[in-house]
């Protein structure tokens, strides 16, 4: 109704591509499989200098996802190998939308985002869930999470799953949610220098009483993050302005993540972390220390960097979706190096090495490395 | 593989050489319409977006577009069971005793299979266009365009995935595979379907092509798509992707060996409009008509480029009568309304038939109206109803058809 009741003459939506992510089956990671992007509606500023916005926002694709635990008792299949000898990486189709409002407060001159933002949202994802894309291609093959060598079925199939509930009845999940926040930025972010401090506080409530819901979710997620960066050296060049040769950039992201309910879906657990995934429970703790070398800056958007981080995560408290009532305290941690060439800010090559620390899910440190070309934002 | 990210990154290094500045503003042109068996048919799955940018490549000339478009989708296809997989010879010219006999998708070994299959695909478009000289209609449009573009596809061919879901027959009938996960005939590793170049081997296609594209432009501008319509533009596209370009990679063999040309023209003329107070129309009305000739020459034409019934050759003539409804609360809710009457001819020899020998002629004629409502440039409600008569080479009656939908895209 907010729509209709403006003076508008001809819409201008305004719109944003914010990520671009790919799978490495698909195109071998070269194409993209999801994207999330936004339109705007055009609406005035309601505070003068502070921005308002009125958004509808949509990410939808195609991605890959690792059971971790048993879609019937919740146990983690890592605590019983033996009996869990089969693959655990699937394909979920997702569309998430969002209808969102939010009003900024206190103009910075060194941010395009306001000092502090407030915001509402509704929202809505629809997801299904399917075997992995390489599944039935060839005869090693054969073997998929949900269907065992023989073609039969591994999970009962008219019952809900505690353990993955979105992957109940025929695994597909349409979810609504309310979510409200506030965000703070205090930070002069100028691509390779960076100094300040920011952080977010929300909670997203998808109770199943929510309208259209189908009642595969009932959870309650509180999260707060905050990012401190400090630029330690910058040697700016004298011919371009606000380019740089060399910057070094000292980085730290912590977020805390709570989550409460008896049905809790995959795509709302754990924290960002390289490597290993964050156990699933009540309250997850993530951080992330990094060290960026940035330089020499050919472009605004087009440079080399080399990143080291120590990556940190840990579960605590209630195991979630499990039958059993079981506390736990489980720590993973990886570190490694980063190395990237962005191209206009779209176009990325990376090489990246890490040693995972993952007594959870797996028994010894391992390392891993990837190298790629993506487009991303 | 890595000569596909060679070439990717030699064009986008060429970009800051170019560009007044390094960064790309993003677009997003549109979002795919559900399909059945998704979510209800509601949720989109896939989304076409890019990145563009305005160098100044000649002086005193307008700038030049850059742009880069990105999109991907997956959806269910069905395979064609009406040419030999093995020659490419299409059914309708077989005897009955030939067809006993052809390797088609259709018969008694395919009795416990569907033909539906999982496609998830994406697509990279580059391209550069410049224009010249000014458009006499329009002040701040160019005469004469020349676009010159990089396409490359990426596709998978798999089992449907509804096969994988509980209760949905799990795994009694899938389409490339026996029960047991190997390859069932002909396809699998080292399988050559000349006719279906696309499902050779592990069915994953990379397939390119180079394009260059002129158009004479004298249209009117139109700042939204609600006012009448005026003007003339002849293009001209002519798209290359012969084998040696980036298109016999995979294991899979040769994906792509082809050249197309189109030529279109069109004109349109305002025939009424009345306006309101504001400067938005009440109605207003024009009529166009176009024609459009394709052809496309090679031994090996990719999934995207195969021409309707295979006929090489198409020629086709529109004329239709447009009639756009009242602007209503802002400037891109309206209505619309188009009578379209289409002739399209379809010749030539079959596309992708080893012998190169059949050929035939086809006429299709279509009378179609189209009813749209469009809200806020974004949401499109729409009603189509059609009547086809087909001459030629199936043994097709005249049939009337309808269909109706609702899409969420952006025009700007």
């Amino acid at each position: 109704m907010l729509i209709l009741s403006l003076p508008l003459y001809s819409i201008g939506f305004g719109y944003h591509v914010f990520d671009i992510r790919t799978e490495p089956e698909f195109g071998k990671g070269i194409f993209p499989t999801s994207v999330m992007y936004q339109f705007n509606f055009p609406v005035p500023d309601l505070i003068e200098n502070c921005k308002t916005e009125f958004a509808f926002r949509l990410d939808n694709g195609l991605e890959y996802r690792t059971l971790r635990q048993d879609p019937v008792t919740g146990e983690y299949f890592a605590k019983k190998p033996w009996a869990y000898d089969y693959p655990h990486e699937y394909t979920v189709h997702f569309d998430e939308f969002n209808l969102f409002f939010a009003q900024g407060f206190i103009d910075t001159e060194f941010s395009d985002n306001d000092l502090l933002t407030a915001f509402v949202s509704i929202d809505g994802r629809f997801e299904m869930a399917f075997e992995r894309l390489s599944w039935m291609t060839d005869p090693d093959s054969k073997e998929g999470v949900f269907w065992d060598e023989n073609g039969d079925y591994r999970f009962p199939e008219e019952e809900l799953l505690p353990g993955a509930p979105e992957l109940s009845d025929d695994r597909s999940m349409f979810q609504t949610y309310i979510s409200f926040g506030l965000n703070v930025d205090y930070m002069d972010d100028d691509v390779t220098t960076r100094d300040g401090i920011k952080g977010s506080t929300y909670v997203r409530l998808s109770p199943e009483w929510m309208i259209l819901t189908d009642g595969t979710g009932s959870f309650v997620l509180w999260e707060t993050e905050i990012h401190g960066a400090y630029t330690l050296f910058e040697k700016p060049m004298v011919s371009k302005k606000d380019f740089t040769w060399f910057s070094l950039v000292l980085d730290d992201k912590l977020a805390y993540r709570y989550l409460h309910g008896d049905r809790i879906p995959q795509y709302i657990m754990g924290g960002e972390l390289w490597g290993p995934d964050v156990p699933a429970s009540s309250s997850a703790i993530t951080n992330r220390l990094s060290l960026s070398l940035y330089g020499p800056q050919l472009g605004k958007d087009t440079y080399p960097s080399i990143t080291i981080f120590w990556d940190f995560g840990l579960g605590l408290g209630r195991m979630l979706n499990s039958s059993s009532s079981m506390r736990i305290a489980e720590t993973v941690a990886s570190y490694g190096i980063r190395a990237e060439f962005v191209i206009a800010g779209i176009a990325e090559f990376y090489y990246e090495i890490g040693c995972s620390y993952d007594p959870v899910f797996n028994e010894d440190t391992y390392v891993e490395q990837r190298f790629g070309f993506s487009i991303g934002v | 593989m890595k000569r596909v990210l060679l070439a990717f990154v030699c064009i986008l290094l060429v970009i800051p050489v170019a560009a007044d500045s390094y960064s790309l503003d993003a677009f997003i042109s549109g979002v795919s319409n559900g399909v059945k068996g998704f979510g209800l048919g509601l949720f989109p799955l896939g989304t076409t977006f890019g990145f563009e940018t305005y160098p100044q490549l000649f002086e005193g000339e307008s700038k030049a577009e850059f742009q880069i478009e990105i999109s991907f989708a997956f959806n269910n296809r069905t395979l064609d069971a009406n040419y030999d997989y093995m020659t490419g010879c299409p059914v309708w010219a077989m005897s009955t005793a030939e067809r006993e006999k052809a390797s088609l998708f259709a018969g008694e070994e395919w009795e416990d299979r569907t033909l539906s299959y999982f496609n998830p695909r994406s697509d990279l478009d580059i391209y550069l266009d410049q224009g010249f000289w000014k458009n006499p209609l329009n002040e701040n449009g160019t005469l004469l365009n020349i676009r010159l573009g990089f396409n490359l596809r990426y596709a998978m061919s798999l089992e449907e995935v509804s096969y994988s879901l509980p209760g949905h027959g799990g795994l009694v009938s899938p389409t490339f595979v026996n029960q047991d996960g190997s390859s069932r005939k002909p396809f699998g590793p080292g399988a050559v379907l000349p006719a279906y170049p696309w499902l050779n081997g592990s069915r994953n296609v990379y397939s390119d092509y180079l394009y260059l594209q002129l158009s004479l432009n004298m249209d009117r501008n139109t700042p939204t798509d609600a006012e009448p319509e005026e003007g003339m533009s002849v293009d001209l596209r002519l798209e290359y992707g012969p084998w040696w370009l980036l298109n016999n990679l995979t294991p899979e063999g040769i994906q792509s060996n082809f050249f197309r040309a189109v030529i279109y023209a069109e004109q349109k003329m305002e025939i009424f409009s009345i306006m309101q107070d504001n400067g938005w129309y009440w109605m207003n009305m024009y009529v166009g008509h176009s024609d459009n000739l394709s052809y496309v020459w090679g031994d090996v034409i990719p999934e995207n480029k195969i021409p309707g019934d295979r006929l090489r050759g198409t020629l086709q003539d529109r004329i239709w009568l447009h009639f756009t409804g009242p602007q209503f609360m802002a400037g891109d809710c309206y209505t619309y309304i188009e009578l379209n009457l289409y002739n399209t001819l379809m010749f030539g020899n079959v596309a992708n038939e080893i012998s190169g020998t059949t050929s035939a002629v086809e006429l299709q004629t279509v009378f179609s109206a189209r009813l749209q409502l469009r809200l806020f440039g974004f949401i499109r409600v729409e009603y189509q109803v059609g009547y086809d008569i087909v001459q030629g080479i199936w043994p097709d009656r005249p049939r009337w058809w309808q269909n109706s939908g609702i899409s969420f895209y952006v025009s700007l």
